[in-house]
């Protein structure tokens, strides 16, 4: 756990602006904290702030993020265009520099005639299943549920889990 | 149908993540001169046993719970075609090694076409695996390590949006010096 929480600190350090740079080391360590630096005063609001960003940092670094987007890689999946796909999705993130969002591979979920396939969890709502995916509809579904919430209706199976083949 | 050879090592590297490994190593050697081309994939995931082994090229036998199992049947057809053939050598507990085998000028011979897109879609498919990949093609090397871009600390997640094109651009580069994609 220590080990973890070493490279949060960092990142952290390197988010917060400049003059609140020495923050997070003493967040780490509270009684340090109850002796503010010079001239600066560590405020209630500026605590909440660095334990918001360092959960933030965290829950991604356990493969926990703020959603999930599984392209399924398969013989069939790969068969029919999964590649593209994923090159796709990586290339949006990359675009519009999205951090919080896992993006994984898994295999066949035994529906090879709906390939490529796509699930998208969002944290605390159930999976959605996305058939025929190409790479301008995997944009979409990245922008338009992953990022603003809104269920792409004409491109889902269905909402639930599967069993992995 | 699988249209390119850099589909297949997808899928076949998409069985070694599948098997639980932890690294695995991607090597393609090309070779003109001996009419030669060779792509192998070998991991230290959970490996075959003796009876899994067996039927590793049967397209009805399947580790898992569904009727197929097309990845290596449908490799091994292939390099049958043009001329080779298809190696797996495993040990239970250690690992599995799949080789491939074409002749290079074999008429029949799928283009090797996207290697990139392969290794993105393994690099950052499962950050947390350590990918290496070695590219011979007539004398001439590429050679990637996953883990020069993504250390282990960053690889549960937390990796910068960024690495996705620097990633990008260091196969692109690589494989373009040695005159592939």
């Amino acid at each position: 756990m220590a080990d973890k929480k070493r490279p949060a600190k960092k990142k952290a350090g390197k988010k917060t602006p400049v003059k609140k740079k020495p923050i997070p080391k003493k967040a780490a360590a509270p009684k340090a904290a109850a002796a503010p630096a010079p001239g600066k005063k560590l405020t209630i609001q500026d605590l909440a702030q660095i334990r918001d960003k360092t959960r933030a940092l965290l829950t991604i670094r356990e493969g926990q993020g703020r959603a999930k987007v599984t392209v399924h890689m398969g013989t069939c999946g790969i068969a029919a265009g999964a590649r593209e796909v994923m090159d796709a999705l990586l290339d949006e993130m990359q675009k519009r520099k999205i951090k919080d969002v896992v993006v994984t591979t898994s295999g066949c979920v035994g529906l090879c005639s709906r390939e490529p396939m796509a699930t998208v969890e969002i944290a605390g709502e159930p999976p959605v299943k996305y058939v025929d995916m190409d790479a301008q509809k995997i944009r979409k579904v990245l922008v338009d549920h992953v990022l603003k919430g809104h269920l792409v209706k004409e491109y889902a199976l269905a909402v639930g889990n599967e069993m992995l083949f | 149908m699988m249209e390119d050879l850099s589909l297949h090592v997808l899928d076949i590297a998409e069985n070694s993540i599948a098997a639980g490994a932890t690294l695995i190593i991607v090597t393609i050697n090309e070779s003109r001169k001996r009419n030669l081309l060779t792509l192998r994939v070998a991991d230290n995931g959970r490996g075959m046993s003796r009876a899994e082994l067996r039927r590793a090229r049967d397209p009805f036998f399947t580790t898992k719970e569904k009727r197929t199992g097309l990845g290596l049947p449908l490799l091994a057809q292939t390099a049958e075609q043009c001329g080779g053939g298809l190696t797996i050598t495993t040990r239970p507990g250690k690992g599995t090694r799949v080789e491939a085998r074409f002749f290079y000028r074999h008429i029949d011979r799928p283009p090797l076409t996207n290697m990139r897109g392969t290794m993105m879609a393994l690099v950052f498919g499962h950050p947390e695996i350590d990918f290496r990949y070695r590219h011979r093609r007539d004398g001439r090397i590429f050679a990637f390590a996953s883990r020069r871009f993504i250390p282990a600390r960053l690889a549960a997640g937390g990796l910068a949006p960024e690495t996705i094109g620097r990633v990008r651009r260091h196969l692109g580069a690589g494989l373009r010096r040695i005159g592939t994609t």
